[in-house]
This record gives C-alpha cells, sequence and structure tokens, in this order.
C-alpha cells in the first residue's frame, strides 16, 4: 500500500502503454565509463522494455548523465555493450532521442526557437539534403505538443529557462523517436513550468520509451515505471514502491556522498520517504 | 575618391575589398559564432611561416602560404579536437612557431624581398589581377561549402553535441571549418596585413551578430559591412596618404565601438521602458 503526496500526477492514474513491443529498447550489458583516468559508471547492467518510464536519480557525480550520454552516443563505454532497440546506437541514432541539461551557448546566437526545435530534424534528413516542408510541419506539430508553438519566432536566447527546456523537448520530439533521454528535465526551471513539463512527460509516457535523470521526481512518481539509483553503480533498479528501502541501505555509504541528491530531501517533496514498502 | 577610380590600381584595390568581404561575412560569421576567433588569430599568424618558405623555396609566397596555413589550421583544429582543455596553450605555442619559421627562413634566404611587408602590414594598392582571380576562386570554395553544409554548420555551432547525436560528423565540420578560415587568411592578408587579418575577419561579423538574428542575414549584414570599413578606409588612405590596411581596420573598429556604445544604449532605452509604469 502506497500512500502518494498531495501533489499528485496531473491526469490521474497511469494508464496502459501503446506501443509495448516484446524486444528490448534499451539494453546494457556490464557498461562501465570513465572520464580520463576517472570512473564514473561501473559495472551497469539494466533492460528497459519499450513504452517504459524510467527515472534515474542519485547523487550529483554518481553518473546520471553520464549513462544518458552512454545510451545516446555522446561517450563510449570503457567495457560493456550498448543496444538500442536490438542494435548498435550508430544504426539506431533516428530512433533515440536527447534531451541536454539546459546547455551552455551563446545567447546572441542568431537562431530562433523554430530553427532549434528543427535541429531535430537533423538526422532524419541526412547531409546535403535541405530540410523539407514536410520537416517544418512536423516540427511546427512538436512545437504546439509542447506548447511553445507561440514563441517559435523569438530567438532562443530570450526565452526563460523552461520556454526553453520545452524548446528542447520539441527539438527531440521532432525527430519522432521511440526512445527519449531526458537530463533533469525539472532542474532549474520555475514551479509553473515544472508543472508544464510534468504534464507533458505523462503524456508522453503513453507514447514512448522514456529514461529521465532527475534530482527529485515529484508529482512523476506514480508514472514511474522503475527507479534507478546510481551512484557509480546501479544501487537500486526496480519497481518505485520498493525503493527507499533500497536507497536508505545506500545511505550506508558516506552520508555526504549520499545526502544529495536523493530523491525527496525536501519535506515538501517527500514523496519517496511517505512510500512505505 | 572618384578620381582615383581612373587608376587600374585603385579598382583592383577595390574589387579585392569587396571579394575579401564575401569572405569575411561568410567565415567570419562562423568564427565569432563558433568563438574560435583565437584559433583563427593563430591560423593567421602562422601563415607567415608559408611566406617564408615561399621564398626560401623560391616559390610564389601566396602558395607557401596556402599550403602552410592549411597544414597548421589542420594541426591546430585537431588540438581543439583531441585536446580541449589544452587547445589554448597549443594553439598559441603554434602561433608563435609559425611566425617565427617565416622570420628565420627569410633570414637564411639570400637577396632582397620587396613584398615582405605587403603580407604583414596588407598593400591593398598593390594587389595584381592575378590574385583577383584568386579570391574569387577561393570565394567560390567558400561558398559552395556553406551552401552545402549549412545547416549542419549552424547545428553544431549551436550545440556541437545534440548534432553528434543526430550523426552530423562533428569533428569532419571542425576542420572543414579551419581549413575554410586558412582560405579566408590568404585572401584577407594582401588587404590588411597578416597581423591585422583577424581584426577585419571577426569585427564586422561580431557587429551583425548583434544586431541581427538569422545566421544567414547575419553573414550578408557582416560582408556589408566589411566592404563599408573597406571603403571608407581605402579612400581615407587614399585622401590622408595613410597605411591603407590599418586604416580600415581603425574604420572597422570605430564601427564595433560605436556598435557596442549603441547596443547599450538599446539596453537602457529597453530596461527604461519595461521599468515605466502602464498608463
Amino acid at each position: 500500500m502506497t500512500t502518494r503526496s498531495t501533489q499528485g500526477p496531473p491526469d490521474g492514474p497511469a494508464a496502459p502503454r501503446q506501443d509495448v513491443q516484446p524486444d528490448i529498447a534499451v539494453g546494457l550489458d556490464h557498461v562501465s565509463a570513465a572520464y580520463d583516468q576517472t570512473v564514473v559508471l561501473e559495472d551497469v547492467s539494466l533492460e528497459i522494455v519499450p513504452g517504459e518510464f524510467v527515472a534515474l536519480v542519485g547523487p550529483n557525480g554518481g553518473g546520471k548523465t553520464t549513462l544518458l550520454k552512454v545510451i545516446v552516443g555522446l561517450i563510449e563505454p570503457l567495457h560493456g555493450s550498448v543496444r538500442v532497440r536490438g542494435h548498435a546506437i550508430s544504426e539506431e541514432r533516428h530512433n533515440i532521442a536527447y534531451v541536454p541539461q539546459d546547455i551552455r551557448f551563446d545567447r546572441d546566437f542568431p537562431v530562433t526557437a523554430w530553427e532549434v526545435a528543427r535541429m531535430g530534424r537533423l538526422g532524419r534528413r541526412g547531409l546535403l539534403r535541405r530540410y523539407t516542408a514536410q520537416d517544418g510541419e512536423i516540427v511546427d506539430e512538436a512545437m504546439e505538443k509542447v506548447n511553445v508553438h507561440h514563441l517559435r519566432n523569438r530567438p532562443i536566447g530570450s526565452l526563460s529557462g523552461g520556454e526553453r527546456q520545452r524548446v528542447y523537448i520539441a527539438r527531440a520530439l521532432a525527430s519522432q523517436p521511440r526512445v527519449l533521454l531526458l537530463d533533469e528535465p525539472l532542474a532549474n526551471i520555475d514551479p509553473e513550468a515544472r508543472e508544464l513539463i510534468e504534464g507533458l512527460m505523462v503524456s508522453l509516457a503513453h507514447q514512448m520509451t522514456i529514461v529521465m535523470s532527475t534530482h527529485d521526481i515529484g508529482a512523476l512518481l506514480p508514472r514511474i515505471d522503475t527507479i534507478g539509483y546510481l551512484n557509480r553503480q546501479l544501487a537500486y533498479y526496480g519497481e518505485p514502491g520498493c525503493a527507499p528501502a533500497a536507497i536508505r541501505e545506500s545511505y550506508r555509504c558516506p552520508a555526504e556522498v549520499a545526502a544529495e541528491g536523493l530523491p525527496c530531501p525536501d519535506p515538501r517533496r517527500a514523496h519517496l520517504h511517505e512510500v512505505q514498502p | 575618391m572618384i578620381e582615383a577610380l581612373q587608376f587600374e590600381f585603385f579598382r583592383n584595390a577595390l574589387w579585392a575589398g569587396l571579394l575579401v568581404s564575401v569572405a569575411c561575412g561568410i567565415v567570419g560569421t562562423l568564427v565569432v559564432l563558433r568563438r574560435i576567433v583565437f584559433l583563427s588569430g593563430g591560423i593567421a599568424h602562422a601563415a607567415y611561416g608559408g611566406i617564408g618558405l615561399g621564398f626560401y623555396l623560391g616559390i610564389d609566397p601566396l602558395l607557401g602560404a596556402v599550403g602552410f596555413s592549411l597544414i597548421s589550421a589542420l594541426a591546430m583544429g585537431l588540438v581543439e579536437l583531441r585536446a580541449r582543455q589544452r587547445a589554448d596553450t597549443v594553439i598559441g605555442v603554434l602561433w608563435a612557431l609559425g611566425m617565427a619559421t617565416g622570420i628565420v627562413l627569410i633570414d637564411v634566404t639570400p637577396g632582397y624581398k620587396p613584398d615582405l611587408m605587403s603580407y604583414l602590414f596588407g598593400s591593398i594598392l598593390a594587389v595584381p589581377p592575378s590574385y583577383l582571380w584568386l579570391m574569387l576562386a577561393l570565394n567560390a570554395v567558400i561558398l559552395l561549402f556553406v551552401v552545402l553544409f549549412f545547416k549542419e554548420l549552424v547545428a553544431s555551432s549551436f550545440d556541437e553535441g545534440y548534432a553528434l547525436t543526430r550523426g552530423v560528423p562533428v569533428q569532419a565540420m571542425h576542420l572543414a571549418m579551419v581549413a575554410l578560415i586558412a582560405l579566408a587568411v590568404v585572401m584577407m592578408m594582401r588587404v590588411v596585413g597578416l597581423i591585422m587579418v583577424i581584426a577585419l575577419l571577426t569585427m564586422p561579423a561580431a557587429i551583425a551578430v548583434d544586431w541581427v538574428k538569422d545566421v544567414k542575414m547575419a553573414m550578408v549584414a557582416a560582408g556589408s559591412l566589411s566592404a563599408l570599413f573597406v571603403i571608407i578606409g581605402l579612400a581615407l588612405s587614399f585622401h590622408l596618404n595613410l597605411t591603407s590596411g590599418a586604416t580600415i581596420i581603425l574604420v572597422a573598429g570605430t564601427g564595433y565601438l560605436v556598435s557596442l556604445g549603441a547596443l547599450r544604449l538599446r539596453g537602457r532605452v529597453r530596461s527604461a521602458q519595461s521599468e515605466s509604469p502602464a498608463p
């Protein structure tokens, strides 16, 4: 029996997934990764089925971002293998999209929100081929879906953090992915934008496989199928209901390591603490 | 200035100024957007090694500059890709090594080198017609590349990591980009001189990017500004009997400072407008 916080899901209990297929959407087999000589991921194995909604939690430096980058092919694993829909990432690039944590960029960069979202079409169009009118329509649709179409002509540098985050999600959706990876989509945005993005993720969860890294699961908890607690190693990977006990177990590591980045250090958002396994 | 147009050398100078502005607008905008001004400075100065090599081998120094700056540009580009955290140090070293190589090679080459200063400080008034054809050809290469790979260049300049996830050959784009800079440097060295190339490459583009919110339009604006600065600089240098390259750079610098001032003013007006209470 679980109790949820009053800040519940935006639209009721989780609906059944539509595109569940028998194969594996993302599979990691004993993956390790390192920056220079520092190992940040160690022996991580997991399987994500199509349509699953996975949240990765864990302390800063625990390897959440690295894991997402390994899946999307931005970092070569030191050991182990990564398969996306049964293939190497180079063959599945067009089916997987990545929303990075708010990138550092030149605020004066002369592109509009729409042009940024259109970059999602790059992989579908390929070298030496221009964007087509159809690309434009898909981009418009993606922007409408995340409610940023009215910002289409605004320079990207003039948008707020939350607006920019939604443009990046639109850019990812414009590539029409089957697997969507989001790195801290709820960080550094105001509460209103947060609610919008949470609602958006709930509706996207019905349409594709989602892997999200986060410090704070918040209202999304009821929608999440699987929680992965990552602190260099995958300390826990399973149903959210059992996560708190497992995460408490991992408190046995030095407190300063575990104290930061736990899903619910803030009592106002103490969803996980309220869960009684 | 109109009377000066009757002289062929002056007409050639004007053509050279206009041709160089095409490269300045396109390559300069990408340099500013990709924040590789320092790398471009390195390429420009290292090109002097090519001039020295040309004198030493008894071939056209221009040919030496094309080859040498392409090779040094690719070396610097590779360093940026492979050892990003050390890149500024290594580029600084290659920058100085290129120049030093040029100076020493010229030292050990016997005879008088009449053109030497024109490569360092520019001599737009002494541009031969053959150089104009070379500039035209280099512009065609630059233009063709940018038209073919525009969407990849913009995407990788804006967010390299994301472009990589979409299968854009980001590293190849970067190396192609530094090769374009090398070509632009060769075009510009007779106009403003190797020492001041970086200023003409970046100032018009920096102004354009501050005011124009579209990459293609910024390229057009940067090219137009560059042409304007070259023409005004040429006219001033002709009437006041000043070194043309340096005068062009001073005109461009004045333009840049005026633009910065205007930007600040615009910022103040906007913040005042947003603070003033609604009627």
